[in-house]
């Protein structure tokens, strides 16, 4: 396999990280909140979207997609059930309007649009202490890498976006494994 | 297209999962917790 292969595998079994960190907890009877699992839920995505990619068929756009979804996961968690969903269709309106303006890379203002929002969403519920690390790395601090990576391509790039999305994963079991409150919003 | 076709299928599942996820995760939870 080659290094490339390695680096790719790699960044996709980062995503499913706080879920299976989730489960060693679990099987370590420390069960946690529900909206812990919806967090690590939101991460995944990006794993899934990376395996479909990595399948071929076309699937590579689950790549362009997933924030939208990422996003959403996170703020049925931060907001209540019916803003969630008018959030997940004001999502869903951007993409459209993306490809309607920017059809050669719609996923990029996509992007900037669902992490950019979750920012703010994640923002108005700052208590919620080393989550909202979690949440402001993974996402907040890879969106200037992902714009970097798309402008220039670069493997420098891919591996900082890589290392944000980490220190978010790292932020996210620290707040899993601390944290024995229910969130409880959703 | 296909960039189109994702996202409908992204809301789909994603207002899915919201929809009716919050009793599945809560199914799983009070599964494992009670094993």
């Amino acid at each position: 396999m080659s290094a490339g292969m390695v680096r790719a595998w790699a960044a996709c079994f980062l995503n499913f990280v706080p879920l299976l960190w989730l489960i060693v907890l679990a099987a370590r009877q420390q069960s946690r909140d529900v909206a812990f699992l919806w967090i690590a839920t939101s991460f995944a995505l990006g794993g899934v979207a990376d395996v479909l990619a990595a399948l071929g068929l076309g699937w590579a756009v689950a790549g362009h997609v997933y924030p939208l979804g990422q996003s959403a996961l996170i703020a049925a968690v931060l907001l209540d059930k019916p803003t969630a969903l008018w959030f997940l269709g004001l999502l869903g309106w951007v993409a459209v309007g993306s490809l309607l303006i920017w059809p050669t890379a719609p996923d990029v203002p996509l992007h900037v649009c669902a992490w950019v929002s979750l920012g703010w969403v994640a923002n108005r519920v700052r208590p919620i202490g080393p989550l909202w690390f979690a949440i402001f790395c993974g996402f907040g601090l890879a969106l200037p890498c992902y714009l970097w990576f798309v402008a220039t391509r670069s493997l420098d790039a891919w591996v900082a976006m890589q290392a944000a999305y980490a220190v978010g994963v790292g932020f996210f079991c620290y707040a899993a494994s601390r944290t024995r409150t229910a969130l409880a919003v959703v | 297209m296909s960039f189109l076709a994702a996202v409908i299928i992204a809301i789909v599942l994603v207002g899915g999962i919201m929809t009716w996820g919050d009793g599945g995760f809560r199914w799983f939870t009070d599964r494992w917790n009670r094993k």
